[in-house]
C-alpha cells in the first residue's frame, strides 16, 4: 500500500514541512504600533494596502529584507506604479519599517 | 553615490522581478495585474521514446490580469514529430502534426508571503479536431528567503476519437484517458535576476480504469529575468516508472526540454 502511493506520499511530506516552516508576513501588534507611532489598526491598514496594492505586480518582501530608510527610498517610484496616493503609502512604508532590518 | 547606487539596485530588484516564474513546468500560484499582458512562447523538444522518437511542440500564450486576482490566457498551440511505428510487422516512419487552441483561468487564492502558503486553483480548456483535453489545478507555493517551493495537483482528462480503416470506411472509437499529475518545484535566487533549482514530476496515466504506469521525471531548471523580459529552461530525464520498473518509453519520452521566453508589457 505505501509503496503504491510512495511519490504522493513523498510530495505529501516535502509539502508538510514547508508549510511547517513557512513564515506569513506579520500581523500587528501593540508592540508594533509603539514603534511606528501609529495606531495597530493603521498598521494593519498598511498590511492589507502593501498585500493588495503591491503584491499584484511582484512577490511581496518581508519587511525584515531592507532598513527603514531604503523602504523609503523605494517608495515614491512604487507609490506610482501601485497607483496609491500620499497617504496610503506613508501608511505602507510605517508598516513595513515597524519590522524592517536594522540599520 | 553610494545613496545613489543603492537605490538603483533596490528599484532594480523590485522591477526585475516583475514576473516571478521561476519554473517551466510547476506553477506559481502569482496572477497577473489588473491590465498587465505578457506573451510567451513555449518551445518543448522530446525525444528518445521506443525505437526512434522526436517531437518539437510549441505554444503562443497571451496572458491578461483581469483583477480580483484572476487572470485568463489565450494559447494557440503547434507540435510535429516525427516517429517510427510499426504496423503489422512493417516499419514506417510517421510524421505528425497537431494544431490547437487552449483557454486557461487562474484565481489566485492566497499569496506565497504574506500567507502561511500561496494557493491558486487553475483550469484550463484544450480543442484539437480530434481531441478535447479539460485540466484543472491545484497550486501551492511558498517563498521562504532565497527558496521558492511549488507543488501542483493536477487532473487532466482527454477525450479524443480514434479512426481506424475499415474496408472502404473508417470507423470511429471514442478514447478517454485520465493523467493524475504531482509537480514539485524548488528554486534559489542566486541574484537577483537568476534563479536556479530542480523540478520533478509524477505522471500517473489511467485508461479504461486502469493505472497504465507512473512516470517520475527530474531535472534541472534555470530563471533569468530582466527589464521587460524573462527566460526559463528545465531539461527534465525520465528517472523511471514506479509502476513497473524500468522507464516508459512507449507513451513518455526519455527526454523533455523546454524553454518559455516571456515579453511583459
Amino acid at each position: 500500500m505505501y509503496s503504491k502511493y510512495k511519490p504522493a506520499f513523498f510530495f505529501a511530506v516535502i509539502l508538510l514541512v514547508v508549510i511547517g516552516c513557512s513564515q506569513a508576513l506579520y500581523i500587528p501588534t501593540f508592540t508594533d504600533s509603539q514603534k511606528a507611532g501609529i495606531s495597530t489598526d493603521s498598521l494593519a491598514l498598511g498590511r492589507k494596502l502593501y498585500v493588495n496594492n503591491c503584491g499584484s505586480c511582484h512577490s511581496l518582501y518581508q519587511p525584515e529584507r531592507y532598513t527603514g530608510s531604503e523602504w523609503v527610498k523605494v517608495m515614491p517610484e512604487m507609490q506610482k506604479k501601485a497607483k496609491c496616493n500620499d497617504q496610503q503609502a506613508a501608511i505602507i512604508t510605517k508598516y513595513l519599517q515597524a519590522r524592517s532590518k536594522q540599520e | 553615490m553610494r545613496k545613489i547606487l543603492l537605490l538603483i539596485a533596490i528599484l532594480g530588484f523590485v522591477k526585475v522581478n516583475a514576473q516571478d516564474r521561476v519554473f517551466n513546468y510547476t506553477y506559481q500560484s502569482g496572477v497577473l495585474n489588473k491590465g498587465q499582458k505578457e506573451i510567451e512562447i513555449w518551445s518543448t523538444l522530446a525525444t528518445g521514446r521506443t525505437d526512434f522518437y522526436r517531437s518539437i511542440n510549441h505554444r503562443m500564450e497571451y496572458e491578461v490580469g483581469l483583477g480580483g486576482k484572476l487572470q485568463t490566457s489565450f494559447y494557440l498551440n503547434y507540435g510535429y514529430g516525427k516517429s517510427v511505428v510499426e504496423e503489422n510487422g512493417i516499419q514506417s516512419l510517421k510524421n505528425d502534426t497537431k494544431y490547437s487552441f487552449s483557454n486557461e483561468w487562474k484565481l489566485k487564492l492566497s499569496d506565497p508571503v504574506a500567507n502561511r502558503i500561496g494557493s491558486a486553483l487553475y483550469f484550463e480548456c484544450t480543442l484539437a479536431p480530434d481531441e478535447t483535453e479539460l485540466e484543472g489545478k491545484i497550486i501551492l507555493d511558498k517563498q521562504i528567503g532565497n527558496f521558492t517551493h511549488a507543488f501542483n495537483i493536477v487532473g487532466e482528462y482527454e477525450l479524443g476519437k480514434k479512426f481506424t480503416p475499415d474496408g472502404t470506411r473508417l470507423t470511429t472509437e471514442n478514447e478517454r484517458e485520465l493523467t493524475v499529475e504531482l509537480n514539485y518545484g524548488l528554486s534559489y535566487r542566486i541574484k537577483n535576476n537568476l534563479s536556479v533549482g530542480l523540478e520533478a514530476m509524477n505522471q500517473n496515466q489511467i485508461a479504461e480504469s486502469e493505472w497504465e504506469n507512473s512516470v517520475l521525471t527530474l531535472g534541472p531548471c534555470i530563471s533569468y529575468s530582466n527589464s521587460g523580459f524573462w527566460v526559463n529552461l528545465t531539461v527534465m530525464p525520465q528517472i523511471a516508472n514506479l509502476k513497473g520498473g524500468g522507464m516508459e518509453l512507449s507513451e513518455h519520452e526519455r527526454l523533455q526540454t523546454r524553454l518559455i521566453f516571456s515579453y511583459v508589457f
